[in-house]
């Protein structure tokens, strides 16, 4: 075989595997006729924005408006080693925020992963995790932002390895990853346990994504599902994110009503261990979460004991 | 005892006296450890109260909460500039990158034990509980790392 010959090859071999990877990459979003009709409710869709944790990454950048009850209109910037992101808008506000989203396209985004222009999220966004959620509970959560006062605050491109091709590899490669990872599963219910244990289990895994710091990944950053809560390095590599596992036998609680009350008052019952590497802004948004809520999620967090999930 | 001896023992002890504060100077990191320690170990007795497993007394408050407030005020002087090495420790760099910001949070800590330490009936207790969790809350979260 001549070198031409062998280069021609070579050519449509690397042509083949490009065109393979842009195929398998692309981003699937589901139809609008699969998103049921739904009178939204309002107060679910509070419990699920503070879940779910919305405002940690959406709150505004240093120097806007900040108060008690900041709105999530984004900018605060959000490292990662492959570049820095600006979590978007999410008031809505119809030129900068999300206020001219259909169902469809919120349910695409935070279940899929998927933005209305049909790109890839990357998945510092927990669409994971949200992907578990009852589509009824992120249509409530739509419902909850679209009630919230629209801000004005432009989205500010993210500042990548590469610049805009490092983007699209980025965002490409995260169709990849979302082959790899498989779609997410909704919460099956376990009729041998209690209502509060089904309810919490459903909250930690779903809108209260913690496995996405708990749960330690494999060398492709997928999650281990078999390592689930197990604890894993600390994201922003200081120190490590503990593990859930066995919280009361390890004497880390005392009961599943320990687990609560640092939830739902962390430093102010005197529970220090949970304000550092991002969880004190968890448990903020965990202590405005009914306490029937706050409750559940601790009943299953006792409940955790390696075999139990 | 001649003069000259009670100025030699005199030197000696201040000789010792100099290098047990060398010593402790030397090691910031476990001081402030030791402080903040007995601030939370104060804080756990507070936080009985607001559990309702202890009843509110005026008397023991007003003690813990100035135990916190004292042990605070020393902790300030225990973050010199480079006291971020040397002993395991979970101080971020946080604190030296942003100093101003950190002896703020700081502050807002020792005025809340302060004002702690002036109440005297039991409807005072959990606003001045809210304030004084927030503003520990408020410095561990910027400045304290993830524990290991």
């Amino acid at each position: 075989m001549g070198a031409k010959t062998l280069a021609a090859v070579m050519l449509v071999i690397t042509a083949g595997v490009a065109g393979g990877l842009y195929v398998l990459s692309a981003p699937h979003p589901v139809a609008a006729s699969s998103v049921p009709r739904r009178l939204p409710d309002l107060a679910n869709g509070q419990v699920m924005y503070n879940a779910g944790g919305c405002i940690s990454c959406h709150k505004p950048a240093a120097g806007q408006a900040e108060g008690d009850a900041p709105l999530p209109s984004g900018g605060t910037a959000f490292n990662t080693p492959a570049g820095t992101f600006y979590p978007p808008n999410i008031t809505p506000d119809r030129e900068t925020g999300i206020g001219a989203w259909s169902d469809v396209d919120f349910v695409n985004a935070v279940q899929h992963g998927i933005s209305p222009q049909g790109t890839h999220y990357i998945p510092a966004f927990p669409y994971s995790s949200y992907g578990r959620m009852k589509v009824e509970d992120v249509l409530d959560l739509k419902a909850y932002l679209f009630s919230l006062p629209a801000v004005k605050a432009e989205r500010r491109p993210p500042e990548m390895l590469l610049g805009a091709i490092g983007e699209a590899m980025m965002r490409r490669g995260t169709g990849l990853w979302k082959l790899l990872r498989g779609e997410p599963r909704r919460i099956a219910h376990h009729a041998d346990e209690s209502g509060p244990w089904n309810r919490g289990a459903y909250l930690v895994k779903a809108p209260g994504h913690c496995g996405e710091c708990h749960t330690p990944r494999n060398f492709s950053m997928i999650p281990i599902p078999h390592a689930f809560l197990q604890g894993a390095p600390h994201p922003d590599g200081k120190g490590k994110v503990p593990s859930l596992i066995d919280l009361v036998g390890r004497k880390r609680y005392k009961d599943a009503d320990d687990i609560a009350n640092a939830l739902q008052f962390g430093e102010t019952f005197g529970y220090d261990k949970l304000s550092s590497g991002g969880m004190g802004a968890v448990q903020t948004n965990l202590s405005k979460l009914p306490e029937g809520d706050i409750k559940a999620i601790a009943t299953y967090l006792a409940g955790l004991t390696g075999e139990r999930q | 005892m001649s003069n000259r001896r009670v100025l030699t023992v005199a030197s000696g002890l201040m000789a010792v006296t100099l290098a047990t504060s060398a010593v402790l100077a030397a090691s910031p990191i476990e001081d402030r450890q030791a402080a903040m320690k007995a601030v939370g170990k104060a804080m756990g007795e507070l936080a009985k109260i607001a559990k309702k497993e202890k009843k509110f007394d005026a008397a023991t408050v007003k003690a813990d909460a100035q135990t916190i407030h004292d042990k605070l005020g020393t902790a300030k002087g225990l973050f010199p500039e480079g006291s971020d090495k040397g002993h395991k420790t979970r101080a971020l760099a946080a604190i030296w990158k942003d100093r101003s910001t950190f002896d703020a949070a700081l502050e807002r800590a020792e005025k809340a034990s302060l004002a702690m330490t002036e109440v005297t009936s039991e409807d005072q207790f959990m606003p001045a509980m809210n304030k004084l969790g927030g503003a520990c809350k408020n410095c561990h979260d910027k400045f304290r790392k993830p524990e290991e």
